[in-house]
């Protein structure tokens, strides 16, 4: 049960050098590229420009092996049911139909389907590494002031801010009681029946959530002796200004939106790009 | 319907550590179902529960923030569609806020039944609807297939909300002190 939150750690690499703001930006905007595109040129683009950012970033892959090892098995897992659930969807959205062999009954493998499926398990493969470095690289503090900076407003990121914070705290208070209770003789595993899993449950959640609100009501009254939210606005310690690294960043992953969104708006001039067409 | 402060000090507070319980229970705390190989999340009882206690704002935010951080720390990047579902069920069962008065130790049976409906709702509405409809966006997707996804979280999501959420009104509700408790001798 040892976790480091986003398991974050300072080094000097362009990546954590940047600014958390323009983090949060760029991360936005990649984001938004890949929702907005179903072509198979960009994805592969934006895949390898993903896994760039990754090693710039230095993570250990040690570290992510494990979550990689989930999302292949998942990515595999969702390829197989999507076929099952709409074989013929790639022919529908694509227009076009190029048999390759039957299963018999619906279950005929066509060229568009197999290509659609893996436009998608590409859409999910490049979201992950650019999240990775993300959350990676951002310290939780410098999260909050960049959200505010993104307009998110200040009493909302206060309240991610504290989030971060007393994750550790809550999870710490999880394990105490949690070991307290299995002392006592409390199970939640397959042993005990149904009923009396749900009434264990309850004997570890009730002491887990009246601390919580104990901490809640102590907390706050804190906050208020200090005087918060007496105004509307507030100042972050941890903000980091801009400098020229963070304005290119910005500006090449503002290009790569464009050139991007431009191919789906005049060279295909639709969602998804067939290259099946004139087979 | 009473009137009520929207978003105090208190209300942030119970919004932050609310998300984090959110996190630590969704990462941590695996109840096996009965169908095998299955568990059971017991997060989203939880979540209603601060609904009932803070509010309909808090009760979106728990669900918007701790499902995106939980979602990043276990899987790298949150599946947004599906972090929009939690807030949904926070915000429907945390309107229950405005129905009853949980902080002077006031919960009856009635309220109980306002709140196993409102939370029902709301999971429909985000595992039915919401959900599905983003991952059909977000990854153009059939419907068929996300929806099925959808309904397989609703059956388990609304149960233990429903469930657990109750329980734990009950026994919040005891822990706190009666309006006019004090007899005169």
């Amino acid at each position: 049960m040892k976790i480091k939150l986003f398991s974050y750690n300072q080094l000097d690499t362009l990546i954590h050098q940047l600014s958390g703001l323009t983090k949060l930006l760029c991360f936005l905007i990649m984001i938004f590229t890949v929702i907005l595109t179903y072509d198979i040129r960009v994805l592969l683009f934006m895949l390898a420009f993903a896994i760039v950012c990754f090693r710039i970033s230095k993570i250990p892959f040690d570290q992510v092996k494990l979550i990689f090892g989930y999302i292949l098995v998942f990515l595999l897992f969702d390829f197989v049911l999507s076929f099952v659930f709409a074989p013929q969807y790639g022919v529908e959205v694509l227009g076009t139909r190029h048999e390759i062999f039957s299963f018999g009954g619906p279950f005929v493998l066509t060229w568009e389907e197999l290509y659609y499926l893996s436009c998608k398990t590409m859409k999910y493969l490049c979201m992950f590494p650019v999240g990775f470095v993300f959350f990676f690289t951002t310290n939780p503090s410098e999260f909050a002031s960049s959200l505010n900076h993104i307009g998110v407003s200040a009493k909302i990121c206060t309240t991610v801010a504290l989030t971060m914070r007393y994750f550790p705290d809550v999870s710490r208070d999880y394990t105490n009681i949690s070991l307290a209770q299995q002392a006592r003789g409390i199970d939640m595993s397959r042993k005990e029946k149904l009923g009396r899993r749900i009434k264990n449950v309850m004997a570890l959640l009730a002491p887990l959530i009246f601390s919580t609100m104990d901490r809640v009501d102590a907390i706050a009254n804190a906050m208020s002796l200090r005087g918060y939210g007496k105004t509307k606005k507030r100042t972050w310690y941890s903000f980091r200004a801009l400098q020229r690294n963070d304005y290119l960043a910005l500006a090449v992953c503002i290009v790569i939106f464009v050139i991007s969104l431009s191919i789906r708006l005049f060279v295909t001039k639709s969602y998804f790009y067939n290259p099946f067409i004139g087979w | 319907m009473s009137k009520k402060p929207l978003f105090t000090t208190k209300t942030l507070v119970g919004t932050g550590l609310g998300a984090a319980l959110f996190i630590v229970l969704t990462m941590f705390v695996k109840v096996p179902s009965p169908i095998p190989n299955t568990t059971i999340n017991i997060t989203y009882g939880v979540e209603a529960f601060f609904g009932v206690v803070f509010g309909p704002i808090a009760g979106g935010l728990i669900g918007l923030i701790g499902h995106t951080i939980s979602d990043s720390l276990m899987w790298g990047t949150p599946s947004w569609a599906w972090v929009a579902g939690s807030a949904v069920v926070g915000i429907v069962s945390g309107l229950c806020y405005y129905f009853m008065d949980i902080e002077s130790g006031k919960f009856s049976v009635k309220d109980a039944v306002i709140l196993c409906v409102l939370s029902v709702l709301g999971n429909a509405i985000a595992w039915l609807l919401v959900a599905p409809a983003g991952d059909m966006i977000q990854y153009a997707q059939p419907w068929d297939y996300v929806f099925a996804q959808g309904l397989m979280a609703f059956g388990s999501n609304a149960i233990t909300t429903c469930v657990l959420s109750v329980l734990l009104c009950f026994a919040y509700s005891k822990t706190r002190v009666k309006k006019g408790s004090l007899d005169i001798e």
